[in-house]
């Protein structure tokens, strides 16, 4: 029984948090592509590979 | 945004441009999403979930299925946000793999619209039969009450492929307040939750058990509750009515999953802690309901008043959402006819109601067949499943056309990971494809016999018949609005009678101007919500004659521009055209009588309320020259426009603008010759055409209309009433209005002040 909450609150807080983050993350990204810095697929794709790897 | 279509027609000699009216706004698009999502899921997902999966297993259920589905929204915004054209998968499976999957797209799309519309006509039905049976109106059981559920559910579906058929379905703001007050109860209902376990927290323990049934059944019930996040294929049937698509439809689809997640996994909570003392485990109690479980929950939650908060929440929720089902159902296979991949006649319009009307009652037949005769789970079940092939299929679209056209494509949204999230997307679907089988195996066949006669329909049909459109899978360039140069002009025609009229007098302030005016004739299309924007060239022959009419008088004064703008409803077509624009003036036509539960008419009260530009009304004009022109007078924001319109309106040699001031007995007069003194030379007009004159009457009304009969031309400042006082009080403007029956001009100035919403928008 307490071993199915843990397991239970951990994938709550997981999903959840993943839910917060990818809308943080891609309202980011849309933002930036729209700012006009990037003009072409390819250099959003970059850019999008170069902050992960900062 | 203003996007040109890739056609222009031609009327008489002169080109008229086309163009899509853009107004929906991120709010919009979202509460679209929201609403799609709210619509039935969670009422019938609580108990039938709680009972296979626990009071833990509920919560899960929702959250992990968030984390998916927020996998495929973001396929759909990247997809969306490089191809904003109405179609969704329809559009992404044509450019992504060609016509044969885009065929499986449609088809599955059309039934996976449809069965979600009966899953929302039977959640209606069982929660409205409900409340009844409590309030002790149906008093029936068995057999017996599953028959009135049916035919509630049947009745509904009915009326609202009805509505649909009488292209009446009106969406835009009053679906977005619907929306938000959904949203808001369930968000209350999940605070109530939250409140119960801070004042009793030995409420916490209704989740012990946790997971009483094992780990293995949360699986069941993700895929069985799936169709509670299947907002996404509406908001990208919007591509073609959303201002900047490329930015808003991508959001639209994370924010919406964003806004749902926290809502659903609130309300679940809410139910599994609102019961207490029943007897049993409370989520055994819950789950021993079924679909009724998430009202019974909530009644023991909020005693008093829970039962028609949830009763009155379901009928909103899933009204909204079957007529949107419906439509967007409709849609698809119309498109299906109109490219020949299904036989044509599915593309007919009405010739009065203007309607896909064959398609219609195919996807009626759909709606009231499933919701007659599968029980309530296989509904769900079914619905969906459509939607995990469908959004498998589109996570399959999103990674190939990144792989292949990425070059090609002008992403508004790129998702991050690539190409981790729709590879997770495409494992987990299946996965919750293939244990559905445990929560009902009339869904496993009734979808893949749907997709198997798709696929025999296309190899002996459509691969045949169908055109070829590759070509109209255009993504429609975004054209910048040009930069603005002098004063701007827009004409609204709506039709060829009152054309000339219309443009003869925005001449005059042409010429007033002394040229430096650029002038646009444009004409609103309305196209019924079933049909694409992008088909409405259908509705628009007498746009096109309007527009001919004007043009012929104007062309040979000058240039002048003409759009036919397709829009779904004509009053939103013309203030967004307005605002898009940056127009100075909007001059419109009326026909001179107002309509039931409107002041002066359901297209003028909106455009007036809330256009951003001044507005000149005109009434019968007709007359080349106006020697006599009254402007009633009372201060107010309007006063100077209405001078100037009335300066340029009078014939300059010979005629007279009287300026008309009545107070009330006892009450001091307006000092006319004043305010003409301080405005003439402002608007450029020789102060000997204007004359002051007083009256003194508490019948204002009445002797301003007597007043009107002696001269050619009135006019008048609009009211800075909102439409709703309106309604409780007509004001004077309005009411003389009604009541002149010779010339006059209503003007209004534009507002200096934007509601708060909108500068937050």
């Amino acid at each position: 029984m307490t071993f199915d909450l843990i397991i239970g609150l951990i994938l709550l807080t997981v999903s959840l948090s993943g839910v917060i983050i990818f809308t943080l993350w891609s309202r980011h990204i849309i933002e930036r592509i729209h700012s006009g810095s990037p003009d072409t697929s390819k250099e959003i794709h970059e850019n999008i590979i170069n902050e992960r790897k900062s | 945004m203003n996007e040109k279509a890739d056609t222009n027609t031609e009327a008489g000699s002169h080109r008229i441009s086309t163009e899509l009216s853009r107004n929906l706004r991120l709010l919009h698009v979202t509460m679209m999403g929201v609403g799609m999502m709210i619509g039935a899921g969670v009422f019938l997902g609580v108990g039938n979930a709680i009972k296979v999966a626990g009071p833990g297993g509920v919560i899960l259920t929702f959250a992990l299925n968030a984390l998916i589905a927020m996998f495929t929204a973001m396929s759909y915004a990247e997809l969306s946000s490089a191809i904003p054209k109405a179609g969704g998968a329809y559009n992404f499976a044509r450019v992504g793999f060609g016509r044969g999957t885009s065929f499986i797209a449609g088809w599955m799309e059309w039934f996976a619209s449809s069965v979600a519309g009966s899953l929302y006509a039977v959640t209606f039905a069982l929660y409205t039969v409900n409340y009844l049976s409590q309030l002790g109106i149906i008093n029936a059981e068995g057999f017996q009450l599953i028959l009135i559920e049916k035919t509630v559910a049947v009745l509904i579906a009915g009326c609202f492929i009805y509505i649909n058929y009488r292209g009446v379905s009106e969406t835009g703001s009053l679906g977005v307040f619907f929306t938000l007050g959904q949203t808001a109860t369930l968000i209350f209902i999940a605070g109530v939750g939250v409140y119960t376990v801070f004042v009793d927290p030995v409420r916490l323990e209704n989740f012990k058990p946790f997971m009483p049934n094992g780990w293995d059944k949360l699986l069941i019930t993700m895929g069985f509750t799936y169709v509670a996040f299947e907002g996404f294929e509406v908001i990208a049937q919007a591509g073609d009515e959303t201002i900047d698509p490329r930015r808003n439809l991508p959001k639209a689809m994370i924010y919406s999953i964003f806004i749902v997640v926290f809502t659903y996994v609130g309300v679940a909570f809410a139910a599994i802690v609102g019961v207490k003392g029943v007897g049993m485990a409370p989520w055994q109690w819950i789950g021993s309901f079924g679909a009724k479980g998430f009202g019974e929950a909530i009644s023991q939650l909020i005693p008093s008043y829970g039962n028609i908060l949830v009763a009155i929440t379901v009928i909103f929720a899933s009204t909204s959402a079957l007529n949107a089902t419906i439509f967007s159902a409709t849609r698809a296979s119309y498109a299906l006819g109109r490219d020949h991949m299904l036989p044509p006649i599915f593309a007919k319009l009405h010739p009065q109601k203007r309607t896909p009307y064959i398609a219609l009652l195919f996807t009626g037949l759909i709606v009231i067949l499933t919701a007659a005769f599968l029980p309530t789970i296989d509904v769900a079940s079914s619905a969906s499943m459509m939607f995990l092939f469908l959004f498998f299929l589109v996570n399959l679209c999103v990674i190939r056309i990144r792989r292949n056209m990425r070059d090609e494509m002008n992403y508004g949204f790129m998702m991050p990971l690539f190409p981790m999230p729709p590879l997770f997307g495409i494992l987990i679907q299946a996965v919750l494809a293939v244990w559905l089988i445990h929560m009902s195996y009339i869904a496993w066949i009734v979808g893949p016999v749907w997709i198997i006669s798709g696929i025999i329909i296309y190899h002996f049909y459509s691969r045949h018949k169908a055109i070829r459109t590759e070509d109209e899978i255009v993504v429609l360039q975004e054209e910048p609005i040009p930069e603005k140069r002098d004063y701007r002009i827009l004409i609204s025609v709506a039709n060829p009678a009152n054309a000339v009229s219309l443009a003869m007098n925005c001449y005059k302030f042409c010429k007033a101007r002394k040229d430096k005016t650029e002038v646009e004739v444009i004409n609103m299309v309305p196209v019924p919500p079933q049909v694409p924007l992008s088909d409405a060239s259908k509705y628009s022959q007498i746009g096109e004659e309007a527009i001919g009419e004007a043009m012929l008088y104007l062309s040979s004064r000058g240039k002048f521009g003409s759009t036919m703008r397709y829009c779904r409803s004509i009053a939103r077509g013309i203030v967004s055209a307005a605002a898009e624009r940056k127009a100075d003036l909007l001059i419109m036509g009326w026909h001179g009588h107002g309509k039931k539960g409107f002041t002066l008419g359901s297209n003028v009260d909106p455009v007036l309320e809330r256009v951003t530009c001044d507005v000149a009304l005109f009434k019968d004009c007709n007359q080349k020259k106006y020697l006599t022109v009254l402007v009633p007078y009372a201060g107010g924001p309007n006063a100077d426009l209405t001078l100037e319109v009335a300066s340029i309106m009078v014939e300059h040699d010979g005629g007279r603008i009287v300026v008309f001031n009545i107070a009330p007995p006892g009450a001091p007069t307006q000092d006319v010759d004043a305010f003409i003194d301080e405005t003439a030379p402002k608007i450029n007009a020789p102060r000997s055409l204007f004359e002051s004159k007083y009256a003194i009457s508490d019948k204002r009304f009445m002797t301003l209309l007597e007043e009107a009969k002696n001269y050619d031309l009135v006019v008048i400042g609009a009211t800075r009433e909102s439409l709703i006082k309106q309604q409780l009080r007509l004001s004077l403007p309005e009411a003389f209005a009604l009541h002149h029956k010779k010339a006059f001009i209503m003007v209004k100035a534009k507002r200096q002040i934007k509601s708060l919403i909108n500068r937050w928008l």
